[in-house]
């Protein structure tokens, strides 16, 4: 049988299957499933997925008219767009990615392997503006210096720490804002990032390796793309990635043991990484 | 015995200025509309945000509807261009489907797993995978036809395309989706 006819074969199996077949020709095919098994078998594959098919659970949605009213009645655009730092190559994001990329670039900061520049910190103003005391934990991770001694960064890093802690609590209400409820869910999936970053920061202060991954981080429209892509390309050099397998890899943020940040060599295909966001990790170590 | 309205006659007093008229429609397509962009999408959170974008822009612009039209071949399509806008922003459009083909080429082996130990969720979760591993096109006339049991006609009309055009990518994204999901039928 030609290729053309096993289509058109497959076409009157389709048709026949959603009733759209004429008595006569519905008859013929019938006669022919009855002679025919490898077209038999055909059939019932086709009967199996349509049963199936039928099956399939539908979705849900959860939001409510409310909800839609209250996205209607907003002044500012569901997304703020990024003039430099964090999150600029993707132009309109949503407050809550913003967030996520400042969080981010906080932690980075934080753990001593990212400086602030003065974009990075207009971005994150811009999205963490409705948190109380940011302004505070900008200018104290604005003094964080890498050039100072470990002893003098410890103590400074402490102080950050204990200016973060309320951070996620304060950022998880602000994202709850978002009416949507699948902002609601991001919102959870961003407190558990940041608790997973939190973390880290412990991680950071061992010697050895702290896994942790941030893979919630990722989660929502910017699946799999958000952790690679709002690395700064100055942060980027701070990073390294190492392929687990055919599917997965690691990223590994590098620090010395004295609190200074040592250049990866191997991170120019940062960048060109495709990967899922479930496979994502992040590693932190020296 | 009272009547229901009908869908059209709603959005006519939605856009005659009765706002409670929203209320019923959000109610009434709002799991449907969900459930489209989910098959479209593949997508839970993506699904989630178009839902709520087609009601968005019913709300702010009900006079885009026309009551002399169906309405839901109107709000099918709004929410399939809200898929389709989705997928030209998003650059990550053919690594999801690739991550689809993958995991769905990862099925059970056919010698050491019988089609029936297959449980009924496993074989939902695979052709879930395997329907948004689809080419758009197929995808969207399996969806509405296969799935949702719309007719050709009005399949067409969403996808803008003539009935004979669905029917045709229809058989052809049976044939796909009979051969990724040999195991389990």
């Amino acid at each position: 049988m030609t290729d053309d006819a096993a289509n058109q074969d497959d076409l009157r199996l389709s048709l026949h299957l959603d009733g759209r077949l004429a008595l006569e020709e519905a008859q013929r095919l019938d006669a022919r499933l009855a002679a025919e098994p490898e077209l038999k078998a055909r059939w019932d594959a086709l009967r199996r997925l349509h049963e199936l098919s039928q099956k399939l659970d539908p979705v849900r949605g959860s939001f409510t008219p409310a909800d839609v009213r209250a996205r209607s009645l907003r002044t500012v655009p569901t997304g703020q767009k990024m003039q430099g730092g964090a999150g600029a190559a993707h132009g309109r994001w949503r407050p809550w990615a913003a967030a996520a990329a400042a969080v981010f670039l906080l932690a980075l900061t934080h753990a001593g392997a990212y400086r602030l520049g003065a974009r990075d910190q207009t971005a994150i103003e811009q999205a963490t503006t409705p948190i109380e005391d940011t302004e505070e934990v900008l200018r104290r991770l604005a003094a964080v210096d890498p050039a100072t001694p470990p002893g003098r960064l410890d103590t400074t890093l402490a102080g950050l720490r204990e200016d973060l802690r309320p951070l996620p609590g304060r950022l998880t209400e602000f994202v709850r804002d978002e009416p949507g409820p699948g902002e609601r869910t991001r919102a959870a999936h961003l407190a558990d990032a940041i608790v997973q970053i939190e973390l880290a920061f412990e991680g950071m202060r061992d010697v050895g390796f702290q896994a942790m991954t941030v893979r919630t981080l990722a989660s929502g429209s910017l699946k799999g793309t958000l952790p690679l892509r709002f690395l700064p390309a100055s942060a980027q050099r701070w990073a390294r990635v190492d392929p687990v397998d055919k599917n997965r890899f690691r990223v590994v943020i590098v620090r010395r043991v004295d609190g200074l940040p040592r250049l990866a060599t191997d991170v120019g295909t940062l960048a060109e990484l495709r990967v899922r966001h479930e496979d994502i990790q992040f590693v932190t170590g020296k | 015995m009272r009547s229901v309205a009908s869908d059209e006659s709603l959005a006519a007093r939605l856009i005659g200025g009765e706002a409670d008229a929203f209320d019923v429609l959000v109610q009434r397509w709002r799991d449907r509309i969900v459930d489209l962009a989910h098959l479209l999408t593949g997508d839970r959170h993506a699904a989630e945000d178009v839902g709520q974008e087609v009601f968005l822009r019913f709300l702010r612009r009900p006079q885009a509807y026309d009551p002399q039209r169906p309405f839901a071949a109107w709000i099918c399509t709004v929410a399939r261009n809200l898929c389709h806008d989705r997928y030209r922003r998003e650059s990550t459009r053919h690594r999801h489907q690739q991550a689809a083909v993958d995991r769905a080429s990862f099925g059970p082996n056919a010698e050491t797993t019988p089609p029936d130990a297959a449980s009924f969720a496993e074989a939902q979760e695979v052709l879930r995978e395997a329907i948004s591993a689809l080419p758009a096109k197929f995808r969207e006339a399996y969806a509405l036809c296969a799935i949702r049991g719309l007719s050709y006609e009005e399949a067409g009309k969403i996808c803008d395309c003539p009935p004979k055009t669905i029917s045709t990518r229809l058989a052809r994204a049976r044939k796909r989706l009979v051969g990724r999901m040999e195991q389990w039928l």
